[in-house]
C-alpha cells in the first residue's frame, strides 16, 4: 500500500552570485528569477558624544522589493559601545521582530508570517548604543533580503560611520584657602572632603571600586558574548 | 436512528494503514488542528488583534507541521524565538540538534533565509481578504490576522445569498434556488466563534468557518424539510450526528440548502415553502438553463457560486458526486461506516453516507475530519474504530501520486464516439497522472459488471427507512408522517406521486428480502467490496479512477461502484467542457482508506487546477 511520502524540505541554491547593482554589493542566491532588492541602505550615527552619552543609528533599507523578511546586522567595537537594550525599532505590524546580540554585532530581524505579503518600499530600522569607553568607534551594517520563495540578497558594502566618544572633562577639585591655624590639631576632617586625594574619581556617597568593578565586569562579559537580548515584539499588542 | 442493517455487511480485506484511532463521540469533534496564533497577531492597520494564547493539536500535517521545532506539531513564535536566538547555528554547534529541523535550506547553517521559511508555517496572512474562491486556509489566515472574522464571513456570505440565489442574473436563464433557509442564528454563532478565537486562538481549521448543510441534516435552528413542503415545519429537537461534530469544530451552520425533493433523482427539485403541487429546480451557476444536479444539488450550486465557505451532501448513488461534477466541486463519498447517517433523513440506509462537497479537496479534508466518530445510534460507524487519522489531512502532499499504481476498468472510461470531451479529459487525466509518477493500469474485466449492475436500493429500502427517521427525529407537530400522508398531502414537487405511490406499494417482506441481513442487495455490497478489493490487490494498485460522468450527465452506472461497495470515493475536477461543463475524475479507494485517495486528489487537483469559479457569480460591489 502507497504511503504518502513525507514533504522534503525545499533546496536553496547555495550562495553563489555576485555583482554590482546600484553602488550595492550584492549577493544573490535561491531561484535565479527575482530576488528581494533594495535600492540603497543608509546609516546614520549621532557624530560626537561622551561617555555616558547614547548614541542613535538609524538605517533605513530605501526602496526594498519583495522583501519577505529582513536582517540588519551592526558591527561595533565592544570595548566602546553596548546594545542599550529594548532600544531597536519594530518592523511594520503583523509581522514578528527579533534582537539579538553577539561579540560586537547585534541583529535586528523582521519577518512576515504565512502567506502574507511581503514588503515593498523603505525599511526603517533604529536602535541606540550606550557608550562604555571613550575613543572613535565605527559602526558598520549589512543588510540580508529573503523573500517568499526564499531567494536571498545580501546588501554588505553600505560605508560604515564613526562616533567620536569623549572621555569625561576631568573635574578640578575647588582651590581651599589654608584654614586659619586650629587651635584643636585633632580635629576632623570635614565629611565633604575629597576622598581621593587626585580627585579623578570625584565620588560623594558611593565607592568608586564598586563602578569599576562593574564597569570591567561588563566589559568582559560583552567582550565574551555572553549577553544575549532577544525581544519579540510584533506580536501581542 | 435505530440499528440498522447495514450493520451487517461484512468487508473485503482492509489494509487501511494503521493510524491512532479517534474515540467515541470527541472523534465527531473536528480533531484537525489547533494552531495557536493569538501570540503572533499584530495589529494590521485596519483591524482589531486578536489576542489568545498558543493551543496545541494537529494542523494540515505535514505542511504546517514538518518544521516544528518545539514539539506541539505547530509552527508558532515559540519556534520562530527559538530559532532566532541561533541565527548563525551552524550543525557543529551546541543547539543544532534543536533547530536542525528548521534548517530548510540543509545548507548546515541557520539563516535568515531558514527563518523565513518557517515563519511561513503559520495560518496567517494580513494582506487583502477576498471571499470568492475562499478556501478554509484562507479564511482562517485571515481571521488569524484579524484581517476579517467569522462575524464577517457570515454576514458576506448571507449578502450574497440574499443578492443572489433568488436572482435571475443578467445573462443567466432562471435562479440557482440553491439554498432553502438561512439561519436566524447564524450571526450569533459566529460571533461566539470570534470570542473563542480572541480566547483561546484557532482551535479549528472550521471555527468560524460558514457552512451549508443539505436540507437532509437535522438542525436545531432550522427545519428540516428534506426538500418537501410536506415536511415544512420539521424544527428537529436535536442536530445530526454530522452537524454536532461540525458545530464541535466551532463551524457556523450558516444554510439549509436545496436537494431533490427526499434526496430521490439528480434534477434538484424541490418543494419545500412553495404552494402545493409546485416546485423550484436548481440550477448551475456556470449554465443557469442547466441542473445543478443532484440530489444535493442546492449544495453543489451555493459552493460553487460561493454562498458558504464548504457544503455538505449525502450520497446514495451519486449524490455528492454528481453535483461535485456538475460544478466542479470536490466531493467525498465516505466509505458506508464512517460517518453516522443518525439525523440525515434516509433514502436507502443500505448505501446512505454524508460527506463534504467543497471547492478544494483541502478543504473536504478538513471537513471530513469534523464529522467521523462512532455512532451508536449508527452502528455501522463501529466498524471505524481504529481506522480513522488524527487528521485527513495529514494526506495533502502534493507528491502523493509518486509511485503509487492507479487502475481503471475500460468500459467505466466513455470511448470517443461515445463523449469526445470526456474520453479527452480522461486520456489527459490519465498522462497528468503518468507525469506525477503514477503507473495507471488499464483493466479490462467482467469481475465488477454485477456490482456496477446492481440496482439502487432507494426504491426497496426508502419506505423502511423513512419510518426509521419518522420515529425517531420527525418533530411531533409534522402532519404528513407516512409516503401515504405526504402524497395525500400534496405538499411535494410535481410528477412525483406514481414514484412515491411505488415506494409505499413495498412491503416488509420485500425489504427484508432485499434489505435484510441476508438480503440480495445486502449480499451483493458485500460481494461488491469483495471483488471490487480483490481487483484492487490483484493488480496491486491504490485506486481505480474513472470519469464521474460527462458534461451534465452521467455515464453507464460508474456512480454505483461506490455505493455498491460501501467504498469510499472522492470525486475531483478534470476538466471543463464548452458550456463551462465541469467533468470529475473519481478515485475509489479501499474500506476506511480515505486518506490515500484524499491525498491522490489532492496531488491530482495540485496539477490540474481545473476548476473555475462561476463568471454569474462575482464578488458583491461593496455599497456606498
Amino acid at each position: 500500500m502507497h504511503t504518502p511520502a513525507q514533504r522534503r524540505p525545499r533546496l536553496f541554491a547555495a550562495l553563489a552570485a555576485s555583482g554590482l547593482a546600484l553602488g550595492l554589493t550584492l549577493l544573490a542566491a535561491g531561484p535565479a528569477a527575482a530576488a528581494p532588492t533594495a535600492a540603497d541602505v543608509t546609516l546614520e550615527v549621532t557624530p560626537a558624544v561622551e561617555i555616558g552619552e547614547t548614541v542613535d543609528v538609524s538605517t533605513v533599507l530605501v526602496g526594498t522589493t519583495d522583501v519577505f523578511s529582513y536582517a540588519v546586522t551592526y558591527a561595533f567595537d565592544p570595548a566602546l559601545l553596548a546594545y542599550e537594550a529594548d532600544s531597536a525599532s519594530t518592523g511594520p505590524a503583523g509581522g514578528f521582530d527579533s534582537v539579538s546580540t553577539g561579540a560586537g554585532t547585534v541583529t535586528v530581524l523582521h519577518t512576515r508570517l504565512g502567506t502574507s505579503p511581503a514588503l515593498t518600499g523603505d525599511l526603517p530600522v533604529s536602535l541606540s548604543f550606550d557608550t562604555i569607553g571613550s575613543g572613535v568607534a565605527a559602526i558598520s551594517v549589512s543588510v540580508t533580503l529573503v523573500d517568499s520563495a526564499g531567494a536571498v540578497t545580501v546588501i554588505s558594502d553600505t560605508a560604515p560611520e564613526s562616533v567620536a566618544i569623549a572621555a569625561l572633562p576631568v573635574v578640578t577639585p575647588p582651590v581651599v584657602s589654608d584654614p586659619s591655624p586650629s587651635t584643636s590639631p585633632a580635629a576632623v576632617a570635614p565629611s565633604n572632603a575629597p576622598r581621593n586625594p587626585d580627585g579623578s574619581l570625584a565620588l560623594t556617597g558611593f565607592d568608586g571600586t564598586l563602578l569599576l568593578t562593574f564597569a570591567l565586569v561588563g566589559t568582559a562579559a560583552i567582550a565574551a558574548g555572553v549577553i544575549v537580548v532577544r525581544r519579540r515584539t510584533a506580536v501581542k499588542r | 436512528m435505530t440499528a440498522q442493517n447495514p450493520s451487517t455487511i461484512s468487508r473485503g480485506t482492509n489494509t487501511v494503514n494503521p493510524r491512532r484511532a479517534r474515540t467515541g463521540a470527541i472523534a465527531a469533534t473536528g480533531i484537525v488542528s489547533m494552531l495557536a496564533l493569538g501570540c503572533l497577531v499584530a495589529t494590521p492597520a485596519t483591524a482589531a488583534p486578536v489576542e489568545a494564547e498558543p493551543a496545541t493539536g494537529v494542523l494540515l500535517a505535514p505542511f504546517y507541521t514538518e518544521l516544528d521545532l518545539t514539539g506541539d506539531d505547530q509552527v508558532t513564535t515559540d519556534d520562530l524565538d527559538l530559532l532566532a536566538a541561533n541565527l548563525g547555528a551552524t550543525s557543529a554547534s551546541a543547539a543544532w540538534a534543536s533547530v536542525a529541523t528548521a534548517d530548510v535550506d540543509a545548507d548546515g547553517t541557520i539563516t535568515v533565509a531558514d527563518l523565513a521559511a518557517l515563519s511561513q508555517r503559520v495560518v496567517y496572512d494580513d494582506g487583502p481578504f477576498e471571499l470568492v474562491e475562499a478556501s478554509t486556509i484562507d479564511m482562517q489566515a485571515a481571521m488569524n490576522a484579524g484581517v476579517t472574522t467569522s462575524v464577517a464571513l457570515t454576514k458576506a456570505y448571507l449578502e450574497r445569498i440574499t443578492a443572489y440565489d433568488r436572482e435571475t442574473m443578467t445573462g443567466g436563464s432562471r435562479p440557482l434556488n440553491s439554498i432553502i433557509t438561512t439561519n436566524s442564528q447564524a450571526l450569533a454563532i459566529a460571533a461566539a466563534a470570534d470570542a473563542t478565537r480572541a480566547s483561546s486562538g484557532m482551535t479549528s481549521m472550521l471555527l468560524g468557518v460558514p457552512i451549508a448543510v443539505k436540507d437532509n441534516y437535522d438542525t436545531i435552528d432550522m427545519p428540516t424539510t428534506a426538500g418537501c413542503g410536506c415536511w415544512d415545519n420539521n424544527q428537529t429537537t436535536t442536530d445530526a450526528f454530522m452537524v454536532q461534530g461540525l458545530r464541535e469544530a466551532g463551524a457556523v451552520i450558516l444554510a439549509k440548502a436545496s436537494l431533490d425533493e427526499f434526496a430521490l433523482g439528480f434534477t434538484s427539485q424541490f418543494s419545500s415553502y412553495q404552494p402545493a403541487g409546485s416546485g423550484l429546480l436548481v440550477a448551475s451557476p456556470y449554465d443557469t438553463s442547466k441542473t445543478a444536479g443532484g440530489s444535493s444539488g442546492g449544495t453543489g450550486a451555493a459552493i460553487a457560486a460561493n454562498l458558504a465557505g464548504i457544503g455538505f451532501g449525502s450520497d446514495t448513488g451519486g449524490s455528492i458526486r454528481v453535483p461535485s461534477s456538475y460544478n466542479q466541486l470536490v466531493g467525498i463519498r465516505p466509505t458506508v461506516g464512517l460517518s453516522s447517517r443518525d439525523g440525515i433523513v434516509p433514502l436507502a440506509l443500505s448505501q446512505d453516507t454524508g460527506g463534504p462537497i467543497a471547492r478544494s479537496v483541502t478543504d473536504a479534508a478538513v471537513a471530513l475530519d469534523a464529522v467521523t466518530g462512532v455512532d451508536a445510534a449508527d452502528p455501522i460507524t463501529a466498524e471505524q474504530t481504529g481506522l480513522v487519522p488524527d487528521s485527513y489531512t495529514e494526506y495533502l502532499d502534493p507528491e502523493a501520486l509518486a509511485g503509487t499504481r492507479i487502475g481503471y476498468l475500460t468500459n467505466m472510461v466513455p470511448t470517443a464516439t461515445q463523449n469526445a470531451a470526456t474520453y479527452t479529459m480522461f486520456q489527459q487525466a490519465v498522462a497528468t497522472l503518468t507525469a506525477q509518477g503514477a503507473t495507471v493500469v488499464p483493466i479490462t474485466t467482467t469481475a465488477l459488471n454485477a456490482t456496477l449492475n446492481e440496482s439502487s436500493g432507494s426504491t426497496n429500502e426508502f419506505k423502511h427507512d423513512l419510518a426509521v427517521y419518522t420515529d425517531t427525529h420527525l418533530a411531533a407537530g409534522v402532519e404528513s408522517r407516512t409516503l401515504a400522508q405526504i402524497i395525500a398531502s400534496g405538499r411535494m414537487v410535481p410528477n412525483r406521486e406514481s414514484t412515491y405511490t411505488g415506494r409505499d406499494r413495498i412491503t416488509e417482506a420485500q425489504y427484508q428480502a432485499w434489505a435484510g441481513p441476508t438480503g440480495t442487495h445486502t449480499a451483493a455490497i458485500a460481494d461488491g467490496s469483495v471483488q471490487a478489493t480483490a481487483l484492487m490487490d490483484a493488480n496491486d494498485i491504490d485506486a481505480l479512477v474513472y470519469p464521474s460522468g460527462v458534461p451534465y450527465g452521467t455515464f453507464n452506472t460508474n456512480m454505483r461502484l461506490s455505493p455498491n461497495t460501501g467504498m469510499p470515493a472522492i470525486s475531483v475536477p478534470m476538466g471543463v467542457a464548452a458550456g463551462n461543463a465541469g467533468v470529475n475524475l473519481e478515485f475509489l479507494g479501499r474500506n476506511y482508506e480515505e486518506g490515500t485517495i484524499i491525498g491522490l486528489g489532492y496531488a491530482f487537483e495540485q496539477t490540474t487546477k481545473a476548476r473555475t469559479s462561476p463568471a454569474l457569480y462575482p464578488a458583491l460591489v461593496a455599497g456606498p
